[in-house]
């Protein structure tokens, strides 16, 4: 079992609670919580699937390299982070 | 009639209406949030607004009641196109609703996007298809790009009212 957690910031859009789920990648376990709740999906990913280039994921602290298929494993992972990266504006 | 206008800002949208000899202003809703663009339905009253979210990409809002309540509709977005020898993606992603009009048709709606694209929805923004006419002329790739440095959007769309009572 891991815990999807997701940044605060979606809070003012709409609700991302975090969710405890078993998944072998990343990608998988975001399907999982977007099955659930399909109108996140599009603050997460981009019309091609791809993470959007202002978000990014983490695994038990370590960034994702995979952000176009999100092949990255989960096996035994604890924890996925969703958040904002960091931008001006 | 009333005259009014919608503003749409970097940090929200707000409506203009002439008051006397002044103007009054209003926030009609997503205060800090970048709109890129907004219009009224002169048949229904309602409201559409573009926005950009900075990190979580563009959303297209809806209001019936004057920016009292707002609900989420979908988002234009681009065919798949397989990939490239590199493995990486070819099709395109939304980066911003440019123009919006009315189709005439009730809840029908034309919008023109960046990258040069043409959408039309049927059901008041909660479906999107694009213009593949246009969307496949091969000269498109080599439009005039603006603001971005993304090549090709759609600046203007411009209807003819054919709506019979």
């Amino acid at each position: 079992m891991l815990t999807v957690k997701f940044t605060s910031h979606l809070e003012r859009f709409l609700e991302a609670p975090p969710e405890e789920l078993s998944a072998t990648t990343v990608g998988e376990a975001l399907e999982q919580i977007f099955e659930k709740n399909p109108q996140l999906k599009s603050y997460i990913l981009d019309d091609q699937g791809s993470v959007r280039k202002h978000v990014a994921i983490f695994i038990d602290g370590k960034m994702i390299e995979d952000r176009d298929h999100l092949s990255d494993a989960v096996s035994d992972t604890k924890e996925v982070f969703v958040m904002q990266a960091l931008s001006g504006g | 009639m009333k005259k009014s206008a919608l503003i749409s800002t970097r940090k929200g949208l707000f409506s203009l209406q002439k008051n006397g000899s002044g103007w009054e202003v209003d926030l009609l809703g997503f205060l800090a949030d970048p709109v890129t663009m907004s219009m009224r339905d002169k048949e229904t009253g309602r409201i559409y607004a573009g926005l950009n979210l900075g990190h979580f990409g563009v959303k297209f809002q809806r209001s019936d009641d004057n920016g009292k309540t707002w609900t989420e509709g979908g988002v234009p977005t681009y065919p798949d196109e397989g990939k490239d020898e590199s493995g990486k993606k070819k099709g395109k992603s939304l980066v911003q609703i440019w123009s919006l009009e009315s189709s005439g048709e009730k809840d029908g709606l034309w919008a023109g996007t960046i990258p040069g694209g043409l959408f039309h929805s049927a059901d008041g923004g909660d479906n999107w298809t694009l213009n593949e006419t246009l969307w496949n002329k091969p000269e498109r790739p080599k439009w005039l790009g603006a603001v971005t440095t993304t090549p090709a959007f759609i600046p203007f769309v411009c209807t003819q009212k054919t709506r019979t009572a």
